[in-house]
């Protein structure tokens, strides 16, 4: 008899997620991934002024700031036919990079690493030690015994008075944590590092775009105008702090980040053949350097991946409706009019919210029937897996030659075979590697914009067709990207200068989501099955594969509750028969 | 509404960096035209500034960096209450009572007002019409979904 443990909520994550998964001798045979919370911002957004709709959306979240935003103006740049000034796409991208470098960082040390780190054990470890490893590894400055003794006794503190924090309820001394306390305490240490250094790349959102989180966008190109020896406007001052940021980060990122992930990874390889999934992937590609409109010239190649196979890599049309389709047969939204197993193109989707879930508290869904407020969208019938992971493997397929040395660097490093790619461990790594070459991107992106503006380039905004009434009485248009988390795209319909339909399909709905009518399992769910659990009261195994794909559920599906209460039951951790 | 003064005591308008030019009279006509890059008002492009209350100008955000209308956008008066619904982000405020140099040009305003007044009210009952159908439209839709997801 299988043993069915609940994990809900899934901590350390940005919004909630519930996980049911089935365990026979030790093993995980099938599991559920449900959100329980409900997005609405697509009826919000219904008869509003296109240009104002990146506001709304960009706060779906607030971690992933940004990307939203800039998927909304392409979406409506899109269907309006306009094209942004080489200085805006560069703008854009900065941002978007400094975004890769902040959630990316922040994700491996916040919201993953300590799936892997134990914090207590860290107050065993030998400081001196610590520092021999962390001066073997980086060349990072602060690194002597001294330093890491302070940390320890900073650790110790918060143990002894009882008050864990934000370190309380981890899996501390569990028999799957493997890392020597000295290796646990040069990890504490950069936890506590990152927080700091977080607060600093944002400010590259705060310079171009007024503020973090949720900066400002523009239809047509970006608001913040170039007057170069100005008082006002983006000045040289202001584009030298940017350059400052940048390197900084890129610093922080090759001295710390990098080498920590490779440290640890190399005590968890046998992760690198758990958690492998079905093997489709997709990527939308991004980062345009020779404008939107030019896929050729992005950093990150568009495509898809079936099982596995790197040989052949297909393309993807957002536009045509035989190839992206959402359904609702498991999500609790009315079904559609033409049938309950039937798809829809996102331009003809729809958000009629209907829910038929258990009604609170309960012990477990009803898997037979709807379990998630999260669609299932589906590349021509089949389930993909995005993130970081499914763009390099994209861009390996693809021929990038910057993607494959990348990749084939820290294959070396850890001396593990292609394969190991296609796991938790590869999910994780994959993260930690594009980190790097968006940093470095990030940096030409700038580069080519200070030539811009040195070449009497000063154009930041397109306003052409601002105004609606040079607009067409209907039009439509997609916009997609590739956001930290994975693909994303936007469809929006406009019709009399207003919006008519808007949808969203984010990277956590393609990873996410539940069961397609033909039953074939999502992203989350299908990578968890074969994973061993050693504890089912302590089910880390099943938080670590989750984590790997960096888990955004407040993109997935948006909390909705005007009474106070939550939707769903807070059951931390629960098992039983079944 | 029981906000601490000291943060919202002052519209975004009154400390703007930017005050002068609008007491000038000198306005960013669009975005990116050169009166953008020379850093001027941004009142005619949407800026909510003159309805809002808050400390942006003074505390600016992430440790003093900038604020929205530093880096060439709008405020769109997110502190304001409904501000979603205070009409469209780019375009000019219509609440011109709020919008007014210093307290002392209020009386300045009413009397040069008086004209314009009449074509104003017009414009705002055209106005309010529409939005009051479109939120009572959006306020349906929400109850309707309210209660599909109501236990």
């Amino acid at each position: 008899m299988a043993n069915r443990i609940v994990v809900d909520p899934i901590t350390r994550i940005e919004g909630h997620l519930r996980i049911e998964a089935e365990i026979k001798d030790g093993v995980i045979v099938d599991a559920f991934s449900s959100s329980t919370m409900v997005r609405g911002i697509e009826s919000i957004v219904k008869g509003r002024d296109p240009r104002d709709v990146w506001a709304f959306v960009q706060r779906t979240c607030g971690v992933c700031t940004t990307v939203h935003a800039l998927t909304s103006v392409r979406a409506v740049e899109d269907a309006l036919g306009i094209a942004v000034p080489p200085n805006a796409e560069m703008v854009r991208n900065i941002m978007e990079g400094a975004l890769y470098m902040h959630d990316h960082t922040v994700h491996f040390y916040h919201l993953h690493a300590l799936d892997w780190v134990d914090i207590v054990n860290a107050l065993k470890a030998d400081p001196k030690k610590t520092s021999e490893i962390a001066q073997s590894i980086s060349n990072w400055p602060k690194s002597s015994p001294g330093y890491f003794s302070d940390v320890q006794n900073r650790v110790q503190k918060f143990v002894e008075s009882g008050q864990l924090g934000i370190f309380a309820n981890g899996y501390w001394g569990h028999s799957q944590m493997k890392l020597p306390a000295e290796v646990n305490l040069l990890a504490v240490a950069h936890y506590l590092e990152a927080l700091e250094w977080q607060k600093e790349i944002v400010k590259v959102h705060t310079i171009f775009g007024g503020k973090n989180p949720h900066p400002n966008y523009l239809v047509g190109g970006m608001a913040c105008a170039i007057n170069s020896d100005g008082a006002g406007g983006l000045n040289a001052e202001r584009l030298a702090h940017v350059g400052k940021l940048l390197k900084e980060g890129k610093d922080f990122i090759d001295q710390v980040y990098i080498p920590d992930l490779l440290a640890i990874a190399s005590f968890y390889k046998d992760w690198g053949a758990i958690g492998k999934g079905f093997g489709n992937y997709m990527s939308y590609g991004d980062f345009p350097t020779n404008g939107y409109a030019d896929m050729s010239g992005f950093k990150f190649p568009s495509g898809i991946i079936l099982n596995g196979d790197l040989t052949k890599i297909l393309d993807v049309d957002h536009r045509n409706s035989e190839e992206i389709e959402e359904f609702v047969n498991n999500s609790w939204y009315d079904d559609y009019a033409e049938g309950k197993d039937k798809g829809r193109h996102p331009w003809e989707g729809e958000t009629n919210i209907k829910y038929s879930g258990p009604k609170p508290p309960y012990d477990f869904l009803n898997v037979e029937e709807k379990y998630s407020f999260i669609k299932t969208p589906r590349w021509k019938g089949l389930p993909m897996e995005v993130g970081p992971l499914a763009r390099l493997l994209v861009g390996y397929g693809r021929g990038n030659k910057e993607i494959q040395a990348a990749v084939n660097a820290a294959l070396a490093h850890l001396n593990v075979p292609v394969d190991a790619l296609f796991s938790t461990l590869g999910r994780t790594a994959a993260r930690g590697i594009e980190t790097q070459l968006v940093a470095n991107w990030t940096l030409e992106f700038y580069n080519t914009l200070m030539n811009n503006i040195k070449n009497g380039d000063e154009r930041m905004a397109n306003m052409d067709s601002w105004e609606p009434s040079s607009w067409p009485a209907e039009a439509k248009g997609v916009g997609f990207m590739e956001a930290p988390r994975g693909a994303l795209a936007h469809w929006i319909t406009i019709k009399d200068q207003k919006t008519e339909n808007y949808q969203m399909v984010v990277p956590s709905t393609w990873n996410a989501s539940p069961r397609d009518p033909k039953g074939q399992r999502s992203a989350y769910e299908a990578a968890l099955i074969g994973t061993p659990v050693a504890d089912p009261e302590l089910p880390l195994e099943i938080i670590r594969t989750i984590h790997s794909f960096d888990p955004c559920l407040a993109c997935a599906v948006h909390l909705y509750d005007e009474h106070g209460n939550h939707i769903s039951q807070v059951q931390n951790i629960a098992s039983c028969d079944s | 509404m029981g906000r601490p003064k000291s943060f919202y005591g002052k519209r975004v308008h009154d400390t703007c960096y930017r005050r002068p030019y609008s007491d000038a009279g000198l306005f960013a006509e669009t975005f990116d035209d050169q009166n953008s890059k020379n850093g001027f008002c941004l009142y005619k492009v949407g800026c909510k500034g003159p309805m809002t209350y808050n400390s942006c100008g003074n505390i600016k955000w992430n440790n003093g960096i900038s604020f929205p209308i530093q880096s060439g956008h709008g405020c769109i008066g997110c502190s304001e209450e409904n501000f979603w619904d205070n009409g469209p982000f780019y375009e000019r405020t219509t609440k011109i009572p709020g919008f007014a140099v210093e307290s002392n040009a209020d009386t300045v305003g009413k009397v040069a007002g008086a004209v314009l007044v009449g074509g104003v009210a017009l414009h705002a009952i055209g106005a309010n019409i529409a939005k009051r159908k479109e939120l009572s439209d959006r306020t349906k839709r929400a109850k309707t979904n309210e209660k599909n997801i109501d236990f």
